[in-house]
């Protein structure tokens, strides 16, 4: 992200606008390089060419030479030349030398001569010939006689060059001096311009003498004396010129005479010598090659110019050159670019750095940590403001002091110093660290636990220390409470579950370590849920906390408890492992026995009545022991061996503590079977509803039947309901029973009658968990409305206990199931503790004699005397009795006899299941007895 | 704005087209050419060709010829002038080339002295004095033999000649050329005879008699109107013992060495005149000039019969004449 956040500044502000203006200006001036270069090679090759075109012009200067020592050689080889062999020589001549205009000759011509020289050549046909100009005759003389020197021939002649004849070049004005000198030397000598009439060119002779005899003379007199004319060659400057001009080549050219010519410039580079801008403008778009030309004493200006147009410069080259030079400024920006991406990132790098460290800086100083670096040899260098903080001393008072020594009690500091020293040993290869939890102290000498985070780091050549100091004295605090929160149960402070389960795999070690004995005891409150249920739970939670005041109270007095934890907070071997389970370790007790007298003063202690605002309430326990480390060798095996314990002792009884066997977790095995069955029973429709008629005493009627569960397990066969009820009471399925029971007795009834039976009551009973559901009257309606069964032949039967749990609340109940018609019984009467002013409040129908009263009698007095007392008591409240268990004919009698209404009981019929109570319902209707005599009424 | 772009377009294409055709129609100019002679003839054939070669595609030229060497009575001379003249009326020429001493006699000197139509003469003999030019109207170049130089010949070839005879036709034109020879004669120090005849007979005997000469100079056999080629032939090659020599091409036949005048040399030079008149030069400022060019040419049938001995250079340079 850095990277192209730097990226974006690389040409960002005053940058790009530089580099986007060097780019164009650079551009342009790659342009214009480019088209200077190609220029540059056009004005070399422009030069290189002029400097051809120059010597070809100086070779064919060089060449005039040659054509006139030809023409003067034939002068003197031969004794008589006529005018067609001098024509025919000086066409061939022309040939071969085009550049040449034309051949001529001038013959000398003495002054009195000149008449016979004209008529001579008027009688050759030249009617009108004469010679041209003679002004300065009189002035002419050469070697004492006065000549003339006129054109005699000329060839190529043609009707304006056969003018020249007659021409008399002695008498041209500057002519003479010339001449003569020529003459002299008989050198080659230029004269010109001469314009020989109106239309003519201007043309230059270039002349050389020709004297008398076969060879040249040799004295500058002989040749004034032996000269006889002139060999002459005639040159136009723009033929020659044009001579010059080959194919391909587009330049202007010009040779003109030397004073007629701008000033020689430097060869091939435009030179501005003009303030003209126009011809400034010229000069600069033309390249110019000047060179004078000395043809023979004349001298000549040879100016080549070309203009520099579109078309001599090769566009693809100058565009190459560009493309060349854009690509060097684009390498040259890509490598500014990378140059200065790197700076940008060195910038930032170091910013970083720096920000860094100001936020290290900052981090230091503002760290809840005392923050203190130190060298090898533990020598403070550095101390921030959380040291001062925490140990008091200021930076200035501990830099170079040894670390350790100042802020370590003498026991860490050797605790200290034996953890670093491995440190020391690896940080020469890679940072090393350590973590202490030590004792510091402070200026003031108060000690307090202190975290030290210790780490050697190799930093150039020296080792460094960074040592992380914290004053954990707040937090030990805060690690004990949330240790008693997360060992201990709130309400009781006893170690909780997890904590006692860590107390006893210790004491399971040690046990096994030094071959001791101990023992669990799991003690389970019985009937606690009933009073919890019953009272509610703040009566429950202070039963609790008594309980565990009489076991702590009990345990503390016992030499063989020991303690769980070192600390003052309490007895850590009693727990509570939640709702009204206790557990006890019991360490080293040397033998089992121990066990059960500690067992037997913990129920003994907890076995008694506890007000609990106001309320007197009872309560036994059940206790399970597991020894260790024979019942168990690790803390769950243990914990649930005491838990079978426990079960077992309430299985038999309750209150009373028992020894845990291998029997035992036989028996929870198979209960937990039967429960995962349970579960699955109604589902399977293995559950079956038994009917047992209740009879009127009176009638020998069946007036009512009691429906009674009974569980089928195919497996297992028939379930007896005292096996599985208090697994459905345990594991809450009562509840789904229960209401399972109640439909399927309405539906039964109701069926029955449908069938036209003689209507009877249906008796269901309650458990006590059905009872205090707050939506029971619904359900109990939903029942009723589902099967359309008349409320009055439905009959509720609530356990003593479970009416008088909660008084209010049990009257309301009932008389929500009195409005709608529906029958009330006390089932199990005299079985638990009933206050007559509240039956005398409840509307009740019916008392249900329990059969434990009714099996004894009527050989038991005490069972005699209650059963008497409760219908007679029944009779007072206006309330029927139903006697339960009735089995002997004896027991009928006396019931009879008391005024007792109605019974049930295997006298009369077992349970039946519902086709086989239809048959009895279909004998009574029929008239047909039960077959027992019921003789009182009769 | 398309169409009215077309439109302004079209008075500039129209004029650029305009002055195209007035243009072509200047440059073609009308030349006309009026022989003395009759096409066939060697001489005027020659100087035709020169023209025309030298007028092709540059002006319109036509041609009349006066044929004079065949009509030479007075009459037809100056019939065929007239004719020239309705000619030149009718047809209107920028400038007029006559070639020949006939056509400047009876056309340019009666008719056209000073006159606008330029005239370019050729041919004409020697000197145009009689003839009065030049006017201001006329230029061109007299015709000239190359005596000096056949006389410079015969005495190169015939060491130490002295006697010669000069044989012609009895014509103007042979008096004119004959005074041309006689001055050079005296100015060689020659003695030169002539005889000047009107048939073929007197032409043999003549040439019959110059065999005792140094060297017989052969004129011009135009105007002998019996002129019977094969028989002159055949008398030459049996008979020649001298060397003879001659100025005219057509006579090489019946002659050793021929200096011969070149026609075309005329005719070219007249058509340059023409041209250089037609661009606007005056007539007078072109001077009149003579010819200057001639060939050389050797009758080897003839000179294996006289026995003459050429020189060697002279041999290799001459042309040969195929009889």
């Amino acid at each position: 992200m850095m990277y192209f956040r730097t990226r974006e500044k690389v040409f960002k502000g005053y940058r790009g606008v530089v580099l986007w203006l060097l780019v164009t200006i650079f551009s342009w001036l790659s342009l214009l390089f480019s088209i200077w270069v190609e220029l540059h090679a056009v004005d070399n090759e422009f030069s290189d060419r002029a400097g051809e075109i120059y010597r070809t012009l100086t070779q064919r200067v060089s060449s005039l030479e040659t054509v006139l020592t030809s023409l003067v050689g034939l002068y003197h080889s031969s004794d008589f030349i006529s005018t067609a062999e001098q024509t025919s020589f000086s066409q061939e001549m022309l040939k071969a030398y085009p550049f040449i205009s034309a051949i001529m000759q001038m013959t000398l011509i003495p002054s009195e001569k000149r008449n016979d020289f004209e008529a001579s050549m008027r009688e050759q046909g030249f009617v009108s010939f004469r010679l041209k100009d003679d002004r300065y005759d009189s002035e002419l003389v050469i070697g004492g006689d006065g000549y003339h020197l006129p054109v005699s021939f000329i060839e190529p002649m043609d009707p304006l060059s056969a003018n020249v004849l007659g021409y008399d070049l002695s008498r041209q004005p500057g002519a003479f001096a010339t001449l003569q000198q020529s003459i002299k030397s008989g050198e080659i000598i230029t004269f010109g311009p001469v314009r020989i009439n109106r239309s003519g060119k201007a043309q230059y002779f270039v002349l050389k003498p020709v004297y008398l005899g076969r060879y040249p003379p040799k004295r500058a007199q002989e040749r004034l004396d032996m000269f006889n004319g002139m060999a002459v060659l005639s040159i136009e400057l723009e033929r020659i010129v044009d001579s010059l001009i080959g194919p391909g080549i587009n330049y202007d050219l010009s040779l003109k005479p030397a004073y007629e010519s701008q000033p020689l410039r430097n060869l091939g580079v435009p030179a501005i010598t003009k303030s003209d801008l126009a011809k400034l403008a010229v000069d600069l778009s033309t390249l110019t090659y000047q060179h004078k030309v000395d043809v023979y004493g004349v001298d000549f200006m040879f100016t080549v110019n070309q203009r520099i147009k579109p078309d001599v410069i090769d566009w693809w080259k100058v565009l190459g050159i560009w493309t060349l030079s854009l690509l060097i400024l684009g390498l040259a920006i890509g490598v500014y670019r990378t140059k200065r991406l790197a700076q940008l990132q060195e910038d930032e790098a170091n910013a970083a750095i720096e920000a860094e460290d100001a936020r290290f800086s900052h981090v230091i100083d503002t760290a809840f940590d005392a923050v203190i670096t130190a060298d090898a040899n533990c020598m403070i260098l550095s101390w921030n403001q959380q040291a001062i903080e925490v140990f008091g001393y200021t930076e200035e008072d501990v830099i170079g002091l040894h670390l350790f020594q100042l802020i370590l009690t003498h026991k860490s500091l050797l605790e200290a110093t034996e953890s670093l020293e491995p440190m020391f040993k690896g940080s020469t290869e890679r940072p090393t660290g350590v973590r202490l939890e030590v004792e510091g102290r402070d200026n003031n000498g108060r000690k307090f636990p202190l975290d030290l985070a210790i780490s050697c780091s190799k930093i150039g050549d020296m080792f460094t220390l960074s040592v992380f100091a914290r004053d954990i004295t707040e937090r030990k605090q805060w690690d004990e409470k949330i240790r008693m929160l997360a060992y201990n149960d709130s309400l009781t402070k006893l170690p909780n579950r997890q904590a006692f389960k860590e107390q006893v795999s210790r004491a399971i070690k040690i046990a096994k370590r030094h071959q001791r004995v101990g023992a669990v005891l799991y003690l389970d409150l019985d009937e606690f849920k009933r009073i919890n249920d019953t009272l509610g739970h703040d009566i429950g939670d202070m039963l609790l906390i008594n309980v565990t005041n009489r076991l702590e109270a009990q345990l503390r007095e016992t030499d063989y408890v020991g303690r769980g934890m070192d600390d003052d907070t309490g007895y850590r071997n009693i727990a509570r492992l939640g709702g009204d389970e206790f557990t006890v370790l019991l360490e080293d007790i040397q033998k089992p026995e121990v066990a059960a007298l500690v067992a037997k003063r913990v129920q003994d202690a907890i076995a008694r009545s506890y007000n609990l605002n106001g309320h007197e309430v009872y309560v036994t326990p059940s206790i399970g022991i597991a020894i260790f480390p024979r019942d168990g060798h690790d803390v769950e095996e243990l914990l649930k061996n005491a838990d079978t314990a426990m079960y077992h002792a309430k299985a038999v009884g309750k209150n009373n503590f028992q020894f845990y066997s291998e029997q035992m977790n036989i028996l929870a095995t198979t209960r937990l079977k039967l429960e995962g069955k349970l579960r699955k029973a109604l589902a399977c429709n293995e559950m079956e509803l038994y009917y047992q008629p209740q009879i009127d005493l009176a009638t020998g009627q069946i007036v009512s039947v009691e429906a009674l569960l009974r569980w089928y397990e195919p497996e297992l066969g028939m379930i007896s309901p005292t096996e599985f009820i208090p697994i459905a009471e345990e594991t809450g399925m009562i509840i789904e029973l229960g209401e399972w029971v109640l439909n399927e007795a309405c539906r039964q009834n109701k069926e029955w009658q449908d069938l036209g039976y003689s209507t009877i009551r249906m008796a269901v009973n309650l458990s006590s968990m059905q009872f205090i559901q707050r939506d029971l009257s619904m359900k109990v309606a939903k029942a009723l409305k589902s099967s359309k069964l008349n409320p009055k032949y439905l009959e509720l039967e609530i356990t003593e206990s479970v009416i008088m749990r909660n008084v209010n609340e049990t009257i309301n109940t009932l008389n929500d199931f009195k409005e709608m018609g529906i029958g009330i019984s006390v089932d199990d009467f005299g079985t638990g503790y009933s206050s007559l002013n509240y039956l005398k409040r409840f509307p009740l129908d019916n008392l249900k004699v329990d059969r434990t009263f009714v099996k004894d009698i009527p050989e038991n007095e005490d069972d005699v005397t209650i059963t008497s007392a409760i219908i007679a008591m029944a009779q007072s409240l206006g309330l029927g009795v139903v006697a339960e268990g009735v089995e002997t004919e004896s027991q009928l009698r006396f019931l009879e006899q008391h005024g007792c209404e109605m019974a049930q009981g295997y006298l009369f019929s077992k349970p039946l299941p519902a086709k086989k109570l239809v048959e009895m319902l279909r004998l009574q209707d029929e008239g047909v007895g039960l077959g027992i005599s019921i003789s009182a009424k009769h | 704005m398309a169409v009215s772009t077309r439109i302004k377009r079209f008075p500039v294409s129209l004029f650029i087209l305009l002055v195209s055709i007035s243009s072509s129609q200047a440059m073609a100019n009308r030349c006309l050419f009026i022989s003395s002679y009759h096409s066939g003839y060697a001489w005027s054939d020659g100087v035709e060709s020169g023209l025309r070669e030298t007028l092709e595609g540059k002006c319109d030229l036509k041609q009349f010829d006066m044929d004079t060497k065949r009509r030479k009575d007075e009459e037809s001379k100056k019939n065929a002038a007239l004719e020239a003249k309705a000619i030149i009326e009718n047809w209107k020429p920028d400038v007029v080339i006559t070639a020949d001493d006939n056509a400047a006699k009876y056309v340019i000197q009666p008719f056209y002295k000073d006159h606008r139509i330029p005239f370019v003469f050729c041919g004409v003999n020697w000197n145009v004095d009689g003839y009065g030019f030049p006017y201001v109207n006329t230029t061109g170049m007299v015709e000239v033999a190359p005596i000096d130089a056949l006389f410079e010949k015969a005495r190169n070839i015939q060491g130490g000649a002295h006697d010669a005879i000069y044989i012609g036709a009895k014509t103007l034109t042979e008096r004119k050329n004959l005074k041309r020879f006689q001055r050079a004669a005296e100015k060689y120090n020659l003695s030169l005879e002539h005889r000047l005849v009107n048939s073929t007979s007197d032409w043999l005997a003549a040439y019959a008699e110059a065999q005792k000469y140094d060297f017989v100079v052969i004129g011009s056999n135009s105007g002998i109107n019996d002129w019977n080629s094969e028989s002159v032939t055949d008398h030459v090659v049996k008979s020649t013992t001298t060397l003879t020599l001659t100025n005219h091409g057509w006579m090489m036949p019946y002659t050793i060495l021929g200096l011969t005048k070149v026609p075309e040399e005329h005719g070219e030079w007249a058509g340059l005149a023409a041209l250089a008149i037609l661009k606007g030069t005056k007539p007078t400022e072109i001077p009149i000039v003579s010819n200057r060019k001639w060939d050389i040419w050797i009758n080897h049938a003839v000179l294996e019969t006289s026995g003459i001995r050429f020189p060697e250079t002279l041999l290799r340079k001459a042309k040969k004449v195929n009889l």
